[in-house]
């Protein structure tokens, strides 16, 4: 699964709210910030037209002081005027002395050498009154007076000029404060649209697998399990919520598939042993066709057989009394399963009435290895496939009849062999009769009319298998042996 | 793409991831573009403010004449000033800069009180000019008289046109279109005083004389604009021609009287009946020569003038000695270069 390197709903979202927030703070502390710096350096614009103001308003002082002093000679006076040269002199130290290839630095310089002088003057005109040289005084004060006027007017008309000069500052720097204002609104408006469809998408990113899920889950509640399952692209709550969405499904599907299987196979077991019943009904049947009243025959055998024992015929009352068990056998077995002993026993029973029938000629000799006597097999098995062998392997041959019975252990089954050295059966016989197809001479006369066909097919359905007998002949004359091979 | 409950929906996660990386990225290049041009546009703004950087000069002169705001003294105080710059010498018209209307002692007292290194003024012979340029000697200040003369021993220098050669050429003019006796009126006013008139009269005599043509027998009668207030000179030329107290040959030896003069022509219909001779060259001098109005004028070279001045100055500076006369060329404007001035002031 294609998995992205996935941030957390939570992280999402914080991410949605946070980053438009400071990018906009930021921005907006910017454009705050500089926007202060240009309105402080307004104040600054007509800073130079203070100074001047300042500088003006101390020469006037200064101006009146002296006139003021020269007019009453007062200590108060004096006083003043020396505050107001020790203010002038401090204002003209802000005034620097400079070479500037400027006319109004030109001028500022020019004010500057003409307020010195000025200093000079009112000092001596200060100090020729207080010394009583009227004339002298009087001389300097007019020669002040025209100073003060020249440094007055320049002073006026440097302020005049630096006005102009700074009120095109003014403009200009008004127009980059407008310029920057613009920007504002353009930079704040951009970035809030794409703060918006951010936050939208980032919203959407949210949203899209949550709609996928509710789709998906809308299907398979409609029984639709075979439903594209959402793919998980991130590892956050979503993508939790979706795999786990998506395990469920697949349980829920792998789950159903059990189930149906295993009511499949209960279905045919079920099927498998309606036809067993069915077989051994027919088998049944059959006999019940052949011995018509076998509770009349076995009762009848046994009134025979106590008739041969009171007339001293003991071995003719043997004889019946064993044909009566054989039948009682059939009576009482031929519906369950029964155990290979008894079964054997069977057989033992139906080698000595054919004995007794065909004189004794048919030699039977038994292999058993007794600890799997109490295997479980279906009944009526084991006596029809010797009869089967002495029917059509046995009956016509020339030489000695013999007949092999061996239960012995092979891997994990059990096996069961019958074998004769009889005429022995064609391959192509054997195949058919193991596959079913072969049909035997009805009118055959002596079965007890429980066919091979019939044992194979109740095999099969007992053991499930379709391997459980086996008939191996190698060739005419050869005899022929029948193998059940039965599981532990 | 894909159809979701009947609803088209462009829905890819990854599709919508880039997109709003791009978002950000976009808010981000928009902040960084914003902040760029803000910036740009701050510092704009603070160079406005900003204290310049300006050249130094070494020495600081002052340039004062009788009519600072006349083309003439203009030209030479740009071409002074530009040659000055070249020499260190920043040359400053004091009454330009500022507002107030200040006289010509006045503006040399302002000069002095400001430590100026130079003065370069048109002389005059007022001994308050005198004086004040005798304070400025003792103060350590160059003083140079340019145009016309003043004190000898306050000066250091004399620059200007050779008196004898400028009235030379008014003479060449006057032959040239006089055949016949004649009185002739020379007037000035205020910066040309009468002792500067007769001996600008002498002097015209003698080049007569050299030229041979003293045989035309002109009377001449020396004019002198005394006043000085405002509109003076129109208002006294004005008067001459209200009560016809007028020549048939009238010489002006500054610029305002020869316009004012040539106006009055215009204005009392003399044109043809007066034979004026004007000095200096404005653009209405100028246009009165073209049209005939005006015979001739004689005028300085104003940037020569300026830029030997400034030169004059720097020399005195750098070497303590400079000539006490420095010649500058005078030359003549009549119909017959009319033109090519015209177009040289024109590209000024």
């Amino acid at each position: 699964m294609n998995k992205e390197k996935s941030i957390s709903l939570r992280k999402k979202m914080i991410l949605a709210f946070c980053l438009p927030t400071i990018l906009l703070f930021i921005v907006n502390m910017m454009l705050y910030f500089g926007t202060a710096k240009v309105l402080n350096s307004l104040d600054e614009i007509y800073s130079s037209n203070n100074s001047l103001n300042q500088l003006s308003d101390g020469l006037e002082s200064l101006q009146l002081a002296t006139e003021g002093y020269l007019n009453t000679k007062t200590s108060d006076a004096l006083e003043h005027y020396y505050i107001k040269e020790q203010d002038y002199s401090d204002l003209l130290m802000a005034i620097d002395d400079n070479k500037d290839d400027n006319e109004n630095r030109v001028m500022e310089r020019n004010i500057k050498r003409m307020s010195l002088n000025y200093l000079v003057l009112t000092n001596q005109a200060v100090e020729s009154k207080r010394g009583g040289n009227v004339e002298k005084y009087k001389a300097i004060y007019e020669e002040a007076t025209r100073t003060y006027s020249y440094i007055d007017s320049s002073i006026n008309s440097l302020n005049n000029k630096q006005f102009i000069n700074n009120s095109k500052s003014y403009g200009a720097m008004m127009g980059a404060l407008q310029t920057i204002e613009r920007l504002n609104i353009i930079t704040l408006v951009t970035i809030g649209i794409a703060n918006l469809v951010f936050v939208v998408l980032i919203a959407s990113t949210i949203a899209d697998p949550l709609v996928k899920l509710a789709a998906t889950a809308n299907t398979v509640s409609q029984g639709n399990f075979d439903v594209q399952l959402p793919v998980v692209r991130s590892n956050d709550e979503v993508g939790v919520v979706t795999m786990a969405f998506n395990k469920m499904v697949l349980s829920i599907k792998d789950y159903i598939a059990k189930l149906t299987e295993s009511m499949e196979a209960t279905r045919k077991l079920r099927e498998n042993e309606l036809i067993m019943e069915n077989h051994v009904k027919d088998a049944e049947l059959k006999y019940l066709q052949s011995q018509i009243n076998p509770h009349f025959l076995f009762n009848t055998l046994n009134a025979g057989a106590q008739l041969a024992m009171m007339e001293g015929a003991d071995r003719t009352s043997n004889y019946i009394q064993r044909v009566a068990d054989f039948f009682r056998y059939n009576i009482k077995k031929n519906k369950d399963v029964v155990t290979l002993k008894e079964e054997i026993e069977l057989v033992d029973i139906y080698i000595y009435i054919i004995n007794v029938r065909f004189a004794g000629e048919i030699q039977f000799t038994k292999e058993i290895d007794e600890a799997f006597l109490s295997t479980q097999i279906p009944s009526m098995i084991l006596q029809p496939i010797v009869e089967n062998s002495i029917n059509y392997g046995l009956r016509n041959i020339e030489w000695s009849k013999k007949i092999i019975l061996s239960v012995y252990e092979l891997g994990d089954y059990v096996c069961v062999s019958v074998k004769d050295n009889g005429i022995g059966i064609e391959k192509e016989t054997i195949e058919k009769i193991l596959d079913g197809s072969y049909v035997s001479n009805p009118n055959k006369s002596g079965s007890n009319g429980v066919g091979l066909n019939n044992c194979i097919e109740r095999l099969n359905i007992f053991y499930e298998r379709d391997d459980v007998l086996d008939i191996i002949s190698e060739g005419k004359n050869k005899g022929t042996e029948t193998i059940l091979y039965l599981p532990k | 793409m894909r159809i979701l409950g009947g609803k088209r929906k462009f829905r890819s996660n990854s599709a919508l991831a880039i997109a709003a990386g791009c978002a950000v990225a976009f808010m981000f290049i928009a902040t960084i573009i914003s902040t760029v041009l803000y910036k740009q546009r701050m510092e704009e703004a603070v160079n406005l403010l900003a204290e310049a950087k300006y050249n130094q000069y070494d020495s600081y002169a002052v340039m004062i004449t009788s009519n600072d705001d006349s083309t003439f003294w203009q030209q030479v105080y740009k071409s002074a000033k530009e040659y000055g710059k070249e020499n260190g010498v920043y040359v400053d018209m004091i009454s330009q800069s500022v507002d107030a209307s200040f006289s010509k002692q006045e503006l040399l007292e302002m000069a002095i009180e400001a430590g100026c290194d130079a003065i370069f003024i048109e002389g005059d012979d007022s001994e308050e000019t005198a004086a004040k340029l005798s304070k400025a000697k003792r103060n350590g200040i160059a003083v140079f008289t340019i145009g016309s003369d003043a004190d000898l021993e306050s000066r250091i220098s004399y620059i200007g046109a050779n008196s004898y050669s400028v009235a030379s050429m008014y003479g060449t003019a006057l032959v040239d279109n006089v055949k016949t006796k004649a009185k002739v009126m020379v007037i000035g006013a205020n910066t040309v005083n009468e002792n500067m008139e007769s001996t600008f009269i002498n002097n015209l005599q003698t080049s007569l004389i050299g030229e041979n043509k003293d045989n035309v027998n002109l009377q001449f009668e020396a004019r002198a604009i005394a006043e000085t207030g405002p509109f003076a000179i129109e208002e006294y030329v004005q008067n001459m021609f209200k009560e016809n107290d007028l020549a048939p040959i009238v010489i002006c030896l500054d610029e305002e009287t020869t316009a004012a003069f040539y106006q009055a022509m215009i204005d009392y219909n003399k044109v043809g009946s007066i034979l004026l001779f004007g000095s200096d060259k404005s653009q209405t001098i100028l246009t009165g020569v073209k049209q005939h109005v005006i015979s001739s004028s004689v005028y300085v070279d104003a940037d020569a003038l300026g830029k030997a001045a400034a030169g004059a100055f720097a020399e005195y500076r750098d070497t303590g000695y400079v000539s006490d006369y420095i010649s500058v060329d005078a030359k003549l404007v009549d119909s017959g270069n009319v033109e090519e001035e015209l177009q040289e002031v024109d590209n000024e």
